[in-house]
């Protein structure tokens, strides 16, 4: 009995997978533009990004382009977003707001005669009917002792409008700290339905305090963080890597997305 | 095409020309001790040289010859020689049985065939593989398995570790058209390709053709896999199994009516979760991990000339977490078949065909619960015909229509759920074909295989069948009713080969082929798995199409104990497929968006040299090969090296007989790293540091390489005994026969790689290339006996 104990001992310890560091040397791409712009439906939640690709080995930081003049229309009037004076690249305008179904025009002139652009739609504001929280057994306290034997699963609870083609995405943050899963959808599973589903990326405990945003956005965005969140990282169950899918018209990468948000917060009891 | 039908005809016929006094000589040809049908067993008339007849698949032979008295040398590697003088003066009816070979250094060959059949076969780019020959080949977890081993062939390699499926000749995973008893199988893969689903036990003959496959087969681009199971022993019960470390195999077969009908019943299943139920960790106690599989198979003679089988195959892999987490897959198929002996010429075979493979994830629990399911159905029907034209012409001809059901995403929610989601809808199609083959000799140095085979394939409703624009964004929807034809496509794939005798020992062959796939396997991710699904050619896929040249030349040394051959080969392939930057393929129900059209190109060159027999046997392969595609929107249109790009593969496979009871082998393989994507670059976005690409598969994974090694003693198989009569000593065959294997994977605990990825060392911020391999050494023990 000893023995086989043993043998199956040694086919769990090989049967362990390796992990190592491995010298890989890697071609060194031309340095591309990266946009990053994201318009909400809340005053101070509105910023364009500008940076610019780096080496993969090179872990000095990212360059930032300044200077740029930078502007969204949203059809009729068209607003300066300025560069903020403290963050390098980053143009923001405290003030700006999104309104439901509107078309927003970024343009950004980098002074060099490079001109950047991208259009993105607002859909109608989504609305958070409830959320709520069920018990569960944590499965890890087996493993780690300094688990709690219960966690929650919070579960949000939306209507989508059948109307629209709608695309989703659900921010959430436990305590002030955001939950770094990726939760998108589309709606083409439940066009026009109430819809439910749980944070499953989050371990949420008692006394936590869960924030959850809803985003409606339009199609780019959510194609963007699809291919973002499934095909950058090269790990044997994602798919080829490539880069996400942009909407920025230009020689650049990245996005521009207006978006309708709602929010909700709940607290778990002690 | 009229006159390639002429030329066809006229070849068929030419043999009919001299027209004189002729009779048939037709009967099987059986294995004495089991009663299994031999496969390719030779008939050769001893005053003829030259002229003979090899058994087809249910062991029966057809041979027409000019009036006369004859011997007739049956024979078949490993079984005794048998002669027979005949008169014949009419049509006449012989059934033999062979009895085996009794040396037992004589086991370990590696072809059930005719010694020099590698040499003087017309067919071109074929490895065959007797399930006996593989019993001492070191394997993972000493689970002996046909697929693993004709892995170690040239131009047939392994997907990987971790991988499900093979590539044959530059081909993709889902360009293997395997056949379990003319079923087909969709995913030949447990436990995410470590394990083939076909377990050893119940299988006979496997037969992998990689070249020009006989008109009989269509339907994939890059080869056929052709398995047959066992028809269970006809003569007496048996029983044989193997306990292993992880898993356990029980076959038992015997006579349902002795010489009249048998039947074999053979599982498999392993037990990794019975171990973690002896954990004291609830957890791991809680977990579900295992795989099984049920072969059946019954077959019965109705009398002379009819004979039916039935046959089965169920597998399932599991996998889960108590009541909160399921995952789980497998194949069933199903064969019907009815063997008609209309006459001593003409050998019919009709068979109804059923197979299904599906998947299931589900999670939740009580009544609030979802569960996502996937599926591929097939109906099939096939009347085939062999004709035994004459000595000369053996002609094949058949028809085949398949009704195909897809269920790409089902999606049932427990009774507490109360929202709907809506399942992906159903696709249907039907694929037919008719074929017709014949295999000629042209006097004693020059024989070909040449045929024609028509298939059709059509899309019916029901349905909301879309169009896509140039980016793949839905631009229209047709609504189709039941059975309406929504798209149809057709095509002629002419076969041929040939053979020439340069001398005794050695030959040239060449064969041309073309081949129409119209099924199309998706895979969401680098790693083929379970979850990669199947969909029709449609009114946006169209059906891939391929083209194969292949040349190659044998030659076999020192009285055919040594085969050496090198073949070359050249395919074009049509309408290749390849996903979209960042493709969606899961539960997308406008999944053919997401897809790119392209062209393909494989070529390369295959060199084996076999040590057939002797204690010492083995053989070396190696492949040089080149696989590349062709699409407008990825790498700007410039040729790119395919996944399955591998320059260099080799195998070396070494068995060593120390004495009737100990044997040792070891094998080796090393290839080329497959084509990868890795960054060129990195930016910020969303918070987070992002890898940026520049070119798909411009890149290398490292070399892989790994020794195998094993040990198996058999016990002794015959005791002495005291003859009553003559009062001498005398070796009797034990009843109760058994081995011990001992096998060592990847034996000097090499780290090859199953994944790269680039992230940031959540310490120092760094980026880092970091490389997972799955084992590194793996030790196993199993027993086999058999009684």
């Amino acid at each position: 009995m000893r023995t086989s104990i043993f043998i199956i001992l040694a086919i769990c310890i090989s049967f362990a997978s390796c992990e190592k560091v491995i010298d890989i040397p890697l071609d060194e791409a031309e340095q591309r533009i990266v946009v990053e712009g994201k318009m909400k439906d809340n005053e101070g939640d509105n910023y364009i990004l500008l940076s610019k690709t780096g080496s993969v080995y090179d872990d000095s930081g990212f360059e930032k382009i300044s200077g740029a003049s930078v502007t969204v229309n949203d059809g009729t009037t068209t607003y300066t977003f300025p560069e903020n004076e403290l963050v390098a690249g980053r143009y923001e305008l405290e003030s700006f707001t999104t309104q439901p179904n509107k078309t927003y025009t970024l343009t950004v002139d980098l002074g060099d005669g490079q001109v950047l652009s991208s259009t993105s739609v607002t859909n109608d504001k989504p609305t958070i009917d409830e959320l709520y929280f069920e018990p569960q057994k944590n499965f890890f306290a087996d493993f780690d002792p300094t688990q709690p034997d219960t966690v929650y699963q919070v579960f949000y609870n939306f209507s989508d409008n059948g109307a629209q083609e709608n695309y989703y995405r659900i921010n959430a943050w436990i305590n002030g700290e955001r939950d770094e899963t990726y939760y998108i959808f589309d709606d083409r599973l439940f066009n026009g339905e109430n819809n439910i589903a749980p944070l499953w990326g989050a371990v949420i405990e008692a006394g936590d305090t869960v924030s959850v945003e809803l985003v409606s956005s339009d199609e780019a965005y959510y194609t963007y963080l699809f291919t973002l969140a499934n095909s950058s990282d090269g790990g044997p169950f994602s798919a080829t890597p490539a880069n996400p899918v942009s909407n920025i018209d230009g020689d650049a990468i990245g996005y521009f997305a207006a978006m309708t948000t709602d929010t909700m917060t709940i607290i778990i009891p002690e | 095409m009229l006159r390639l039908k002429l030329v066809l005809l006229a070849l068929l016929f030419a043999g009919f020309a001299m027209a004189q006094e002729k009779y048939t000589i037709s009967g099987t040809l059986k294995d004495a001790q089991s009663g299994e049908d031999l496969i390719g067993a030779r008939v050769t008339v001893k005053e003829l040289p030259g002229t003979g007849a090899v058994t087809n698949a249910f062991g029966f032979y057809s041979l027409t010859l000019p009036e006369g008295t004859y011997t007739l040398v049956y024979k078949s590697l490993g079984f005794a020689l048998t002669e027979e003088r005949i008169d014949l003066k009419s049509d006449m009816s012989k059934d033999f049985e062979l009895a085996p070979e009794g040396k037992v250094f004589e086991k370990v060959v590696v072809s059930a065939e005719r010694e020099d059949e590698n040499v003087t076969s017309a067919e071109v780019g074929v490895d065959k593989i007797n399930i006996k020959d593989i019993e001492t080949i070191p394997v993972f977890f000493g689970e002996k398995d046909i697929l693993k081993t004709i892995q170690l062939l040239p131009g047939v390699k392994s997907a990987g570790e971790g991988n499900a499926g093979f590539y044959v000749r530059g081909g993709a995973v889902d360009q293997n058209l395997v056949l379990l008893d003319g079923a087909p199988v969709y995913n030949a893969s447990h436990l995410l390709g470590f394990f083939s689903v076909f377990n050893s036990d119940a299988l006979k003959d496997v037969k992998l053709y990689k070249g020009a496959a006989p008109a009989q087969f269509g339907g994939r681009l890059s080869s056929v896999m052709d398995i047959k199971m066992k028809e269970g022993n006809m003569k007496k019960f048996s029983a044989s199994g193997g306990l292993g470390l992880i898993s356990s195999r029980l076959t038992l077969e015997g006579p349902i009516v002795k010489d009249k009908g048998s039947f074999i019943l053979s599982g498999r299943r392993t037990y990794a979760d019975v171990f973690l139920r002896l954990s004291n960790n609830e957890t791991l106690k809680e977990s579900i991990l295992y795989f099984y599989d049920l072969n059946a198979k019954a077959n019965y003679r109705l009398g002379k000339k009819d004979r039916i089988f039935l046959s089965g195959y169920f597998g399932r892999d599991k996998f889960g977490f108590s009541d909160q987490f399921g995952f789980d897959w497998g194949n069933a198929t199903g064969t019907a078949r009815w063997n008609h002996i209309y006459n001593d010429k003409l050998f019919g075979n009709t068979s109804l065909v059923f197979s299904n493979y599906n998947y299931k994830i589900n999670f939740g629990s009580g009544n609030q619960t979802f569960e996502i399911g996937s599926q591929i159905q097939d109906w099939n029907f096939k009347e085939e015909f062999d004709y035994y034209a004459n000595s000369n012409n053996t002609v094949k001809f058949g028809i085949n229509v398949i009704h195909h059901t897809f269920k790409p995403g089902e999606i049932e929610t427990g009774s507490g759920i109360d929202f709907i989601l809506n399942d992906i809808e159903n696709r249907y199609s039907v694929e037919s074909a008719a074929y017709i083959q014949n295999e000629q000799k042209v006097g004693k140095r020059f024989s070909m295989i040449y045929g024609l085979r028509y298939s059709n394939f059509v899309q019916i409703g029901p349905g909301d069948i879309f169009t896509y624009d140039a980016a793949g964004n839905v631009t229209d929807t047709t609504t189709y009713g039941n059975w309406k034809p929504i798209q149809t496509y057709h095509g002629l794939s002419p076969r041929f080969s040939a053979k020439l005798l340069v001398d005794e020992n050695s030959s040239i062959k060449t064969g041309y082929s073309r081949t129409f796939q119209y099924l199309h396997l998706l895979s969401n991710s680098t790693a083929s798995s379970p979850t990669d699904i199947w969909i029709p050619s449609s009114n946006n896929v169209k059906p891939q199409i391929a083209d194969q040249v292949s040349i190659g030349y044998f030659r076999n040394f020192a009285d055919n104990m040594i085969e050496f051959s090198v073949e070359g080969y050249y395919k074009h392939m049509q309408n290749a497929v390849d996903y979209r930057d960042g493709a969606e393929v899961t539960l997308n129900p406008s999944v053919e968006g997401e897809l790119l059209f392209g062209k393909a190109r494989a070529y390369g060159a295959e060199f084996l040299v076999k040590k057939k027999k002797g204690k010492f046997s083995g053989w070396i392969s190696y492949t040089l090969a080149r696989s590349e595609k062709l699409f407008d929107d990825i790498n700007d249109g410039s040729w790119y090296p395919a996944k399955q790009d591998r320059t260099h593969d080799v195998s070396i496979v070494t068995i060593f007989n120390f004495s009737e009871q100990w044997t040792a082998s070891a094998s080796w393989v090393y290839y080329t790293g497959n084509a990868v994507t890795f960054p060129s670059g990195k930016y910020l976005i969303e918070g987070q540091v992002v890898n940026y690409y520049t070119e798909r598969n411009g890149y290398r994974m490292p070399d892989y390489h790994r020794l195998d090694l094993g040990v198996t003693f058999f016990a002794k198989k015959f005791k002495n005994i005291l003859d009553p009569e003559t009062g001498e000593q005398k070796q009797v065959p034990k009843r109760w026969e058994s081995s011990w294997n001992l096998s060592v994977y990847n034996a000097y605990a090499r780290e090859n790689a199953y994944s790269i990825s680039f992230r940031e060392n959540e310490e120092t911020g760094e980026t880092e290339a970091v490389q997972v391999a799955l084992f590194r050494i793996i030790p196993s023990i199993t027993y086999n006996f058999k009684f």
